[in-house]
């Protein structure tokens, strides 16, 4: 039996986390929060009785003090999201922005204990989970979200050093076809729908243009020393890279983009010597590896 | 009379936070700090520049880990990842302690990325001492953790907060990191008397101060790191130095971040302070 004024018995640890979570995280606020059949599947309380739970001060009520928590939880989100993707917020304005983040974290809630993990599958949520929503041209947004994601992510990368041009200039043509490559970790290969390379380009520069076109754009984002960059690729070259960044050699990698229609076999003869030298003066092999003599 | 803390870690003097704004500064001005404080997370997911930027300085100071993600308090089972990353970077740049807060930042799998506050009771109490147990196996050192800012209490808590830090040092044998604009933050938001705090606090387990700036609602106060510090956090910082004696000691300053040498500045007032506790001890 209680005493009078006695203090409630304790509610399960982890029912009380399991609560709070559902209550600061939940997108309507803490008073939908705590009515939600996710929190009182926990902890059985209508917000009436909240105080039950979280106590008040003399300043604040219990929702009141809990809404510090939940407005913490959205803008600290919301603003590690406006880092990230700077473009898309650009494209579709803040308003709408802040509702596409909301819904985002509803559906793709951080489960990392790093902030840096947040935008993992925000590319895909804007392709694949907003048709229902009334934002400009869903896959042009995730393209850009794409290469910004990929941005952050070859920031983090591991180092390695690259092969110096010098290095290739004195190789035999000869040995080149057997020729193994090993890109640099912090590379990545976006195919896109639309020029989202450019619109990115522009949007860094101050602009804010319109939704483009649909184009076919093939975009490198790599880092060098510890900067990071974008290249505009051209399909041929997109698809080479791709090959041998899987592992083909030279040689397969030429076969195979020789067998698929769309390839530009003039094109490229013309240019795997080139597009070789500048990919290597940016850095983006880790080695090469020739075979025997 | 000022006291030794129990593991004799050393006083390492006054430090302020490592923060991308200052990285160019640091590197190239090598400023006369005592010693840099980072966000262990901003390193431990890394492998370019923040990592290659912290060797440098690490190479030059004394540098100590404070991280936000160790979620120690969370009913979910401890992240092994997390921890094997984290004594990796610890171990790479010889980190003169690593700690954390005393909270839980998520639950069933989800992470707020907040600091959100354990009820003060004696289960609690059990659940987190023998995670700390753990984690300092797993780490090889003391865990130095530190009283964080709190918004709500828990009609289920039957513990003043600081029986409850005091208790968990001695069941888990951790080191304290004693935060005292957070202590005057909790105190405002939770009509508590900072002395009565201080009192509780077991002083031979404090091997770190920090200091903040904080934003005052009226209502109630927010860490929020973005200020300078104000003279009642410094009158806490003054009875600590003469409680405890010299402690590392770190300015925070996280939002709307000036120069580094403003930063450095504002963290260098609280030599006063040490000094006067050199003089009278």
């Amino acid at each position: 039996m209680s005493r009078p004024g006695a203090r409630p018995e304790p509610f399960d640890l982890g029912a009380l986390q399991r609560w709070m979570f559902e209550v600061v995280a939940h997108s309507k606020g803490v008073e939908a929060g705590v009515e939600s059949e996710a929190a009182r599947k926990h902890i059985d309380v209508p917000f009436e009785q909240l105080e039950s739970v979280v106590e008040r001060s003399k300043q604040l009520s219990a929702k009141e003090r809990l809404d510090v928590y939940a407005n913490a939880y959205f803008w600290r989100l919301l603003e590690i999201m406006q880092m990230d993707f700077p473009t898309v917020e650009c494209a579709v304005g803040k308003d709408l922005f802040r509702g596409l983040v909301e819904r985002y974290l509803d559906r793709h809630p951080s489960k990392h204990w790093s902030l840096g993990k947040l935008g993992v599958p925000f590319s895909s949520y804007l392709r694949h989970e907003t048709g229902d929503l009334e934002i400009p041209e869903p896959a042009f947004l995730a393209d850009v979200a794409a290469i910004e994601w990929a941005m952050e992510e070859v920031f983090d990368e591991q180092r390695a050093e690259p092969v110096q041009l010098d290095d290739l200039l004195g190789v035999p043509p000869d040995r080149w076809a057997g020729a193994r490559v090993q890109t640099i970790p912090a590379l990545r290969l976006i195919e896109c729908g639309y020029p989202a390379h450019e619109y990115i380009a522009a949007v860094r520069k101050g602009e804010c243009p319109p939704v483009p076109a649909p184009k076919d754009d093939f975009v490198a984002v790599y880092r060098k020393e510890f900067s990071v960059y974008r290249l505009q690729l051209e399909r041929e070259g997109y698809a080479l890279l791709n090959a041998l960044r899987a592992g083909q050699t030279l040689e397969e990698a030429l076969e195979l983009l020789a067998d698929r229609p769309e390839t530009d076999l003039e094109r490229l003869a013309a240019n795997v010597g080139a597009w070789f030298q500048d990919w290597a003066s940016r850095g983006l092999f880790a080695k090469i590896d020739f075979p025997e003599a | 009379m000022p006291i030794p803390n129990r593991w004799n870690l050393p006083d390492l003097g006054i430090g302020v936070g490592l923060r991308t704004l200052h990285f160019s500064h640091i590197l190239e001005q090598k400023p006369p700090v005592d010693w840099f404080e980072i966000i262990s997370e901003n390193f431990m997911h890394t492998e370019g520049r923040p990592l290659y930027v912290l060797e440098q300085v690490a190479e030059r100071y004394p540098i100590a880990m404070h991280g936000v993600s160790l979620s120690i308090g969370s009913t979910d089972p401890l992240d092994r990842d997390y921890l094997a990353r984290l004594k990796k970077l610890a171990d790479r740049i010889g980190a003169r302690w690593v700690g954390d807060h005393i909270c839980w930042t998520g639950v069933a799998g989800l992470n707020s990325h907040d600091l959100l506050p354990i009820p003060t009771n004696e289960r609690s109490l059990e659940h987190v001492a023998e995670r700390v147990r753990i984690v300092q196996d797993i780490l090889e050192r003391p865990l130095v953790l530190e009283n964080p800012s709190t918004y709500v209490t828990f009609a289920s808590s039957t513990l003043p907060e600081q029986e409850f830090i005091a208790r968990l040092c001695e069941l888990s044998d951790c080191a304290l990191l004693l935060d005292v604009n957070n202590v005057y933050v909790s105190c405002r938001n939770h009509d508590w008397d900072p002395q009565a705090f201080l009192d509780g606090i077991p002083y031979d387990r404090v091997v770190q101060i920090h200091l903040a700036g904080h934003t005052d609602k009226g209502t109630h106060c927010i860490d929020t790191h973005d200020g300078p510090v104000i003279d009642p956090v410094w009158a806490l910082y003054a009875d600590v130095m003469k409680r405890a004696g010299g402690r590392a000691t770190l300015l925070e300053w996280d939002d709307k971040i000036p120069c580094f040498q403003d930063v450095h500045n504002e963290a260098l007032r609280a030599e006063r302070f040490r000094k006067d506790v050199a003089v009278n001890s």
